[in-house]
């Protein structure tokens, strides 16, 4: 093989390498390795482990793992919340990733990556049923028109539980969707906002834990 | 002064412009953002998405300048070619067509989800 032909197929690696494997390194071709539950038509394992969970602050995330906004979210959470949160703080994240815009598990470690923690569970659920099930347990609903949940940010106090077939209501949820743009009973994602009610509650929940 | 070269400009410019801003408009509903710009870039895009309507008055003000140069009063040695100003007359009339509609679509798109 002459020096040109050589450098050609470096060239062509490299690119077919950069191609197949995303920047950050985390998508499965690339080795990463990220656990991903799919949900079953019950919700499980998602519906046990929120369960298990209890007494500890809950976020939920409802996301497209293509969609730019909700990787922007998950990318502010992870930077302005999960980073910032104390060391041992009392709080379990669950992502649940939802084909709306055509978004697949393949695409789930680059976003995931975006959290940068440990704390969170990874859940694919194919159908988008989730997404369904939590529209109607968040009423999401603009005048008449029904809002499919997605793009959806919400925390769950230690106490609450996942009871019967639906998914339980968030204490407090805000969401990125235009759909719902002036209407103060879902206010658009404020980072600082969500990290303050976050910070808010685990705090709460410390010092109620403490004096018990 | 043959102003093609600045009627081209400024209309080309506009067309540039409400192409982002469609960008900006769709990055959001839109999966190819991942596939083009991978995971940072599209964040990146989300993040920017925030100047559409500015970039859309960007479009609109240079819709107005090339209003300005194809309607102003042409100085005596340029009144002659009246072919050409009528040509950059439909020019920027196309494209005003052209931006607003894209405008309109990259406005359109947010309520898509």
């Amino acid at each position: 093989m002459s020096h040109l032909s050589k450098k050609l197929f470096v060239v062509v690696l490299g690119t077919l390498m950069l191609a197949g494997c995303d920047p950050s390194g985390a998508t499965h071709s690339c080795g990463a390795s990220l656990h991903v539950a799919v949900l079953d038509s019950a919700d499980e394992p998602l519906h046990n482990d929120f369960n298990r969970d209890k007494g500890f602050v809950r976020l939920m995330f409802l996301v497209d793992p293509r969609c730019p906004s909700c990787l922007r979210g998950l990318a502010d959470m992870g930077d302005d919340v999960l980073a910032k949160l104390p060391k041992g703080a009392r709080v379990k994240v669950y992502v649940v990733y939802e084909p709306v815009i055509g978004g697949s598990n393949k695409d789930i470690p680059a976003a995931a990556e975006l959290l940068r923690t440990t704390l969170a569970r990874h859940y694919w659920n194919p159908t988008g049923d989730f997404g369904r099930q939590m529209s109607h347990a968040l009423g999401y609903w603009n005048g008449s028109r029904w809002i499919y949940a997605w793009d959806t940010w919400m925390i769950y106090s230690p106490d609450a539980g996942w009871n019967g077939r639906a998914p339980p209501r968030p204490a407090f949820l805000m969401h990125q969707l235009d759909g719902f743009q002036g209407n103060p009973k879902f206010p658009f994602l404020g980072i600082k906002v969500f990290a303050a009610k976050v910070d808010a509650m685990v705090t709460k929940f410390d010092e109620k834990h403490a004096s018990q | 002064m043959n102003a093609k070269p600045q009627v081209l400009g400024v209309t080309g410019g506009a067309l540039g412009l409400s192409t982002l801003a469609l960008a900006f408009g769709a990055c959001c509903v839109a999966p190819w953002a991942v596939t083009l710009l991978g995971v940072s870039g599209a964040v990146l895009l989300a993040r920017l998405a925030f100047v559409q309507p500015y970039v859309v008055i960007g479009t609109l003000f240079l819709l107005g300048i090339g209003f300005w140069f194809v309607y102003r009063r042409p100085r005596a040695e340029a009144a002659c070619d009246v072919i050409q100003q009528r040509r950059l007359r439909w020019l920027v009339w196309a494209a005003t067509v052209i931006v607003i509609a894209i405008d309109a679509a990259s406005f359109a798109l947010h309520f898509l989800n």
